[in-house]
């Protein structure tokens, strides 16, 4: 990636390092000294991440790019609130999330359809399949229906249990990244984690329902 | 970013037995039920960020302030307060908000202020603020009034018919008739000088009457 340049910025700005990533935190000082375009690399880089995880929450392509748009503008107006300690895809992550996990609240409120009328009783809804069988249709579908109910099982987990559980497997994002984002201890996000994965067992994991 | 990467057991704290393999598992069942097709998104979903963005303000508390900046205190007023204007709305930072608020009350009491600095300027350029005192003092030329210095009060013409003996009911329809011969009686006896301006003045007497009062 070719370094880019800022210009009519005090003291700045070439943000591409040496092996091609941007320096986020140039990036937003660009940005804040009035380089509105400087946030395009931003949004560039981040938007397939940012896209895919709120499509995991919802479900639903167009409403999730919908919901990324919405959290990018939402950064855009706070980067002055962000502390350049984490990668700011983290804490864009972060955002995006809790607009999409708001998003699906208020569909749910309209229409609500519980994880456990999708499947019969005893029936694993999130149990991999075998590999011979994951191109065929009804299998994809079969796939799809596995992924809308874990999306609502997290969905359902009290916070902080969810927002840690979804940004880990949701976002993608590591346990540090999760503590910084945060700003808490990241014993304290292990154990929220572990904590959110005990009670998606019954929901997810029929074999712990006896 | 992580990636879609397995549960690791020091993910999950210090805990140990079976509630760190249940949980292991059921981390685990969330990465499988999460890998499907990579999502690309395309350059318009860029652009329309982008677009989205176009009329944001310069984000950052004091934000508004960057065209004052870029574009000096003139030429980047116009921007810098619009821009202030749009941070005042909902969905930002309350400091950048209560910034911006600020700036566009001090603003609004600068504008306001030199308005009406100007608005006395004006008027007292034009001398609407010198209103001396000499104009309003002079009282309008008094009219004279001579006549109703002297006038009689209708108080004094009124027991004329009162003290005027009335002998009969015809003769005071006769009275009625002929008001100059009461003028004539009491009132008339005594003062000439003062029964003529009795008669050009007083209300209830005619020009021929007042007349005939005097010698009377």
């Amino acid at each position: 990636m070719a370094a880019m340049s800022f210009d009519g910025i005090p003291g700045s700005l070439t943000v591409a390092e040496p092996g091609g990533v941007f320096d986020d935190a140039a990036v937003v000082r660009a940005v804040l000294g009035g380089d509105r375009d400087a946030f395009r690399v931003l949004v560039e880089r981040e938007s397939t991440a940012v896209v895919r995880a709120c499509y995991r929450v919802l479900g639903d392509l167009h409403e999730a790019e919908d919901v990324a748009q919405e959290a990018f503008v939402t950064a855009y107006r706070a980067l002055g609130t962000w502390r350049a300690d984490g990668p700011f895809g983290a804490w864009l992550s972060r955002i995006a999330v809790r607009l999409a996990v708001r998003q699906l609240g208020r569909r749910r409120a309209v229409a609500w359809l519980p994880a456990t009328d999708v499947a019969a009783p005893g029936e694993d809804t999130v149990a991999p399949l075998p590999a011979s069988m994951s191109s065929q249709p009804e299998h994809l579908a079969l796939r799809a229906e596995r992924a809308s109910a874990a999306r609502r099982a997290v969905a359902d987990l009290d916070e902080p249990y969810r927002e840690v559980v979804a940004l880990r497997f949701f976002a993608e994002r590591s346990l540090d990244e999760i503590s910084i984002a945060t700003g808490r201890p990241l014993s304290t996000i292990k154990t929220q984690l572990r904590r959110g994965l005990l009670r998606l067992r019954d929901r997810i994991d029929p074999r712990n329902l006896e | 970013m992580i990636g879609p990467r397995n549960v690791h057991p020091d993910e999950l704290g210090e805990a140990e037995g079976i509630d760190v393999q249940d949980a292991l598992r059921v981390g685990n069942r969330l990465v499988e039920a999460m890998d499907e097709a990579p999502m690309p998104t395309d350059q318009e979903f860029v652009d329309n960020v982008m677009t989205a963005l176009a009329d944001e303000p310069t984000p950052g508390t004091t934000g508004f302030l960057v065209p004052l900046r870029r574009a000096g205190i003139i030429g980047g007023f116009t921007q810098s307060f619009r821009q202030a204007w749009a941070s005042v709305g909902a969905g930002r930072p309350m400091l950048g908000r209560s910034a911006a608020l600020a700036y566009v009350l001090v603003v609004a009491l600068a504008v306001v202020s030199l308005t009406g600095a100007a608005a006395l300027g004006t008027a007292g350029a034009l001398g609407l603020l010198n209103a001396t005192p000499t104009d309003s003092p002079t009282p309008p030329p008094a009219p004279t009034p001579a006549p109703p210095t002297v006038a009689p009060s209708p108080s004094e013409d009124a027991p004329a018919p009162t003290v005027a003996p009335s002998p009969s009911p015809t003769e005071t329809d006769d009275e009625t008739e002929d008001p100059d011969d009461d003028n004539s009686g009491p009132g008339g006896g005594g003062d000439d000088n003062t029964s003529r301006p009795r008669g050009n003045s007083g209300p209830g007497s005619s020009g021929s009457g007042s007349d005939d009062s005097g010698p009377g």
